[in-house]
């Protein structure tokens, strides 16, 4: 392509930027002629406003103006983030040791975990086992009462006798399903709270005079 | 984007972001100060900027959008540039001389162009981007820069012609 053609295409805004290059090139080797002498000029102003550069001490003066913000968001941010952290640690240590330590005391109003039943192998008895030693240690148990008598509707305080930690029970299974009930006594007994009310018709077999006789039983059968 | 990446993607835009701050603030030290501007509003938004984007358009933009502003909140005077430092070294006094008339009478002319012609040929012709380059700074479609780039280059080329025979006519 003739220099003029490229040059009229350039004018039109037709040309690539490989092409433009190939212009800037011409223009800066060849001499031209007095028609074309101010592209001479036009490209070699181009060329030389390419060498504009920042000072060379700018990287330095704006890595200082990055660090002077990162400064300022430590100030601001990052400590609020760090002592945020640290509240949120201290929260959850002292969370997961109320939940340690109270969550057993709270076991005790659920009849989820504190109620351990076992068949005990060739009978029709069931081993009840409260988990008083985890609790003896922390809170002591001294309210939990076991029903003695149970009807179909929530024991009341006079069914219920006071337990000692470590206390097994055993109670024989009756045709009808065996529950049994731990209540919370309160100050006054009668305030019992209902815990474990298990919702089958109930028949205690746990009167004093056999509660003993049960528990031997089942001690050798168990061999303890 | 942290700053390794900062630095490693969007600094080295720092020439091409000044020399654009300059030809629309026409003082060195406010192009400067604009390009300082332009990084800082970058390094803000850090978060976004993400590797595979068109971060040279987002530079640039930034740029001339803050020039923009500037341009307009004070018509400063304007100080021409100071040409000693780009010229080659080899030149005659005289040819020196003459180099200097006819760049200021090249610079002329462009700084009478509307502010996205002057624009465009500056990307155009000077950074030697494409028309996709530049219609995605200027935010215009590829063929209205095009157009735009067509006649400031044809302006150009007028105004230099008359002013190059008024020179041999002088002579």
């Amino acid at each position: 392509m003739k220099i003029e053609d490229l040059i009229s295409k350039y004018l039109e805004g037709e040309t690539t930027p490989e092409e433009e290059k190939y212009l800037r090139e011409y223009f800066s080797k060849e001499d031209v002629t007095a028609e074309l002498v101010h592209y001479k000029y036009l490209f070699g102003f181009y060329a030389e406003e390419k060498n504009y550069e920042l000072s060379k001490d700018f990287d330095n003066r704006l890595l200082e103006s990055i660090n002077k913000t990162n400064v300022i968001k430590l100030r601001n941010y990052r400590p609020i983030l760090r002592y945020s952290a640290i509240a949120a640690s201290i929260l959850i240590i002292f969370g997961l040791t109320y939940y340690f330590v109270y969550m057993n005391h709270n076991e005790i109003k659920s009849n989820k975990v504190l109620i351990t039943e076992k068949q005990i192998k060739g009978t029709n008895s069931t081993e009840i086992q409260t988990p008083v030693e985890v609790k003896t240690k922390i809170n002591p148990i001294k309210s939990i009462g076991i029903a003695k008598t149970f009807t179909k509707t929530s024991p009341t305080a006079k069914h219920y006798r006071k337990l000692t930690p470590d206390e097994k029970f055993a109670f024989t299974k009756t045709r009808q399903a065996l529950n049994v009930a731990f209540s919370e006594l309160e100050k006054n007994e009668k305030k019992m709270n209902k815990i474990s009310p298990f919702d089958n018709a109930i028949q205690d077999i746990n009167r004093h005079s056999k509660f003993d006789e049960t528990i031997n039983k089942i001690k050798s059968i168990i061999g303890g | 984007m942290e700053l390794n990446d900062f630095k490693y993607y969007i600094i080295p835009f720092k020439n091409m972001m000044y020399r654009l701050a300059l030809r629309l603030l026409k003082n060195k030290e406010d192009a400067e100060d604009a390009v300082q501007e332009a990084f800082m509003k970058l390094w803000l938004k850090r978060y976004e900027l993400k590797i595979e984007g068109n971060l040279q358009a987002l530079a640039m933009i930034t740029t001339k959008n803050l020039c923009l502003d500037k341009l307009k909140g004070n018509r400063k005077q304007i100080i021409s540039l100071d040409d000693d430092d780009i010229l080659p070294d080899n030149l005659t006094p005289h040819a020196r001389l003459e180099e200097i008339d006819i760049r200021n009478r090249i610079e002329a002319i462009i700084d009478a162009f509307p502010e996205q012609q002057k624009i465009i040929i500056h990307l155009r012709d000077i950074e030697g981007l494409s028309n996709d380059e530049v219609a995605e700074i200027v935010k215009m479609n590829k063929n209205a820069v095009k157009v735009a780039l067509s006649r400031a280059r044809t302006r150009l080329k007028n105004e230099l012609a008359k002013q190059f025979n008024y020179i041999k006519n002088e002579n």
